[in-house]
């Protein structure tokens, strides 16, 4: 991220989970980040931005082996504080942290978190990027936590 | 300021569902509306949009009991009419309400559910025409006829 982006945590987070007779899971987790992106005074300013995200409804010391992820993200709030000529906002992509495996492993081990990574692009010394809109789909299946992950880190 | 803004027609709106082993119900809905919201100067001019959605594919007689559901509301169409200055468009927040009331949408059942997002708009001649909007939807079928 830009030495002067700051991010200040998620508003209107939601999340629906579906679960089938085999024990797969489906989460679609949708809701706002608020940051504050400043534009450059020439050319376009770029940062990645982090959404972290716990996974819901997950039984004691089990958590979530993640086999495909969708991640979506926009712009959600953009703004222009005076008068600009070559003014511009943008999300160039976005990926899963950690990406998803494609197939739930032999001996898999689950997580209790994700986080979306986004980079998002600002030109113009007056263009602020305020909130992106982020949408993630996510299948997978319980399982025991692993020893080796650290406490998640999720934004207040 | 907070107003209630006026909403219009709803295009390109589609739906899924899917039924899962245990009788809970998967909707997804999708569609783009059409909105006037706009500013009014140097301060952002807040207010609320609501897209009202019917549940489809219920038996007579029936309801939807939500169990969760996950709205994604964004800005589709902006634009501003002359020179832009202090110009800016938000969706600041959005939620799912029971239609025809503020209640807990989890405590009774539904045929209606609306998306109500938060929207924001700067500089005069500012204006957002349109949101896009997505509805994850989770629950199951009760009937509600006597």
């Amino acid at each position: 991220m830009a030495a002067s982006w700051q991010e200040y945590g998620l508003e209107t987070p939601h999340c629906t989970m579906l679960e089938n007779a085999r024990g797969d899971r489906e989460y679609t987790f949708t809701g706002v980040l608020l940051l504050i992106c400043q534009g450059a005074v020439e050319g376009w300013e770029r940062g990645t931005i982090r959404i972290p995200l716990l996974v819901p409804h997950l039984p004691a010391r089990h958590g979530l082996a993640i086999e495909r992820g969708a991640p979506f993200v926009t712009l959600s709030s953009i703004a222009m504080d005076g008068s600009c000529t070559g003014m511009g906002f943008a999300v160039d992509g976005f990926r899963l942290r950690p990406e998803p495996a494609g197939a739930v492993a032999a001996r898999p081990q689950g997580l209790t978190s994700v986080t979306i990574e986004a980079q998002v692009g600002v030109r113009g010394a007056v263009g602020f990027v305020y909130r992106v809109g982020y949408q993630l789909s996510l299948t997978g299946r319980i399982a025991p936590l692993d020893p080796s992950t650290a406490p998640p880190e999720v934004a207040a | 300021m907070t107003t209630a803004w006026q909403s219009g027609d709803t295009g390109s709106a589609h739906h899924t569902c899917f039924e899962a082993h245990d009788g809970v119900r998967h909707y997804f809905f999708s569609g783009v509306r059409t909105v006037e919201c706009e500013g009014t100067g140097p301060t952002w001019q807040r207010g609320t949009i609501d897209i009202e959605l019917d549940v489809p594919n219920l038996p007579d007689g029936g309801a939807l009991s939500v169990d969760n559901c996950a709205p994604f509301v964004t800005l589709n169409g902006i634009a501003n009419e002359g020179a832009a200055t202090n110009a800016g468009w938000a969706v600041d927040g959005f939620r799912v309400l029971a239609v025809g009331s503020e209640g807990d949408l989890f405590h009774s059942a539904h045929a209606q559910v609306r998306i109500q997002a938060d929207v924001a708009v700067r500089d005069v001649e500012g204006y957002v025409l349109s949101l896009g909007y997505t509805l994850s939807l989770t629950g199951r079928t009760v009937t509600t006829r006597e």
